[in-house]
């Protein structure tokens, strides 16, 4: 194997890096792979076209819009791995201005689903009068009729691609016509706000310079997690983690209490 | 002193803190349920010589984590003084690690503890004395002389 191309999906969006291999008329593979559920995704290229693409049980098209929104985990590109398979006929260039358009529409909703595995459950309350729903959108409400299920298990339910599901369910939510579970409720952590991370990298940049905004995306990713999607109860552990890259004893000292009182502020 | 321990007894999981000099004394603000003083003074004589054996060893460990069925147990060993925390299984331990080493920082700075501290020995030696040790612990110290 060998790889020209590789690194961490916290610094580079997919779409970005297709686009890189594109322009540059590139043949070979494009491995994904998120850490914390052993997932891989694999998207081929021959000569700058993206023809093939697998993720879990999708191909083609559905795989490719289910990998651009990655943002976290590994990359490699391979030259030498090419394939014989072809399940993407559309244009490539169709295609990315397609992929940059849902990988927009999923930044848009994913403070409110931030996890495809998180189940949701009917409310039970009528649409507001200026709310009319489409087809789909009944659809997937119905959906939860028998229980609560996740935006995987409806998008397997209705064969429908779970970005759409998605977008579909952050609009029931802000209707107040579904919720999150209350199975769904462990795994639907309370996220960090950006303005947290913000003074966390102010005060660490006093402390060990530029490379702070780095040092905290690697510790970070080593949960498995991003900026957006970082659980608030995973911020002592983030500390500690942060705290073991400050080598003054002095200084990480220093850090540990600025950081134990605004944690404490949190609650 | 004791605000320290009331810190660290505020973390969600610790049942209760207490602080042990190496002189024997003992410092607490609460006792956990079912446990009185003089439990607080046993749990701290073994962990005080289970730290004297690992320096004996040459391990200088300064945190130590004893699991059981139904809670954790958390030393944090330092020279002349020890911190150990009861804990429920489910604690956050990253929460408490934290607070421990800000509770220790502001302790160390503190011009009246340092005071306190000077005065004590920092071998743990003397707990390794037979007449300190059950039999069975005492064969151990053997062994690892």
């Amino acid at each position: 194997m060998s790889n020209v191309l590789s690194g961490s999906l916290a610094y580079i969006e997919v779409i970005n890096i297709l686009k890189l291999l594109v322009s540059g008329d590139r043949d070979g593979r494009l491995l994904l792979q998120k850490e914390e559920h052993q997932e891989t995704g694999e998207i081929y290229l021959s000569g700058g076209r993206i023809i093939h693409a697998l993720c879990g049980n999708y191909l083609g098209e559905p795989a490719f819009f289910e990998l651009i929104l990655w943002n976290h985990g590994k990359f490699a590109f391979d030259p030498e791995e090419t394939t014989a398979q072809k399940t993407i006929e559309k244009d490539t260039g169709t295609l990315l201005s397609e992929g940059t358009q849902h990988y927009q529409a999923w930044q848009k909703i994913c403070h409110i689903i931030p996890s495809f595995r998180i189940r949701f459950k009917k409310t039970g309350q009528e649409p507001p009068p200026n709310v009319k729903l489409k087809g789909k959108d009944w659809e997937v409400l119905n959906t939860l009729e028998a229980g609560e299920l996740s935006v995987t298990e409806i998008a397997d339910k209705l064969n429908t691609r779970e970005i759409e599901v998605a977008t579909i369910m952050a609009a029931l939510m802000e209707a107040g016509l579904a919720d999150i579970g209350a199975s769904g409720k462990p795994v639907m952590k309370e996220v960090v706000s950006s303005n947290f991370f913000s003074n966390l990298e102010n005060e660490l940049v006093q402390i060990i310079g530029p490379v702070a905004s780095i040092i905290i995306d690697d510790v970070i990713e080593g949960f498995g997690e991003t900026r957006i999607s970082f659980p608030k109860d995973k911020i002592p552990s983030l500390v500690e983690g942060i705290s073991n890259e400050i080598y003054d004893p002095a200084k990480q000292v220093a850090f540990q209490q600025l950081m134990l009182k605004k944690i404490k502020s949190l609650h | 002193m004791k605000d320290k321990l009331e810190e660290i007894d505020s973390v969600d999981g610790v049942k209760a803190s207490f602080m042990f000099f190496n002189d024997g004394e003992l410092v607490y603000n609460k006792l956990a349920p079912g446990l009185d003083a003089e439990i607080y003074q046993e749990i701290a004589k073994d962990v005080v010589q289970m730290a004297a054996i690992f320096d004996r060893l040459g391990s200088h460990i300064h945190e130590y984590d004893l699991k059981y069925e139904n809670g954790r147990v958390f030393a944090y060993t330092q020279n002349n003084y020890n911190i150990i925390i009861l804990c429920n299984p489910e604690v956050s331990v990253a929460m408490l690690r934290l607070t421990v080493n800000v509770a220790i920082a502001d302790l160390e700075a503190d011009k009246k503890f340092q005071k306190r501290t000077s005065k004590i020995e920092t071998s743990r030696r003397s707990y390794l004395v037979r007449s300190n040790m059950d039999p069975e612990s005492w064969t151990l110290v053997e062994t690892v002389n």
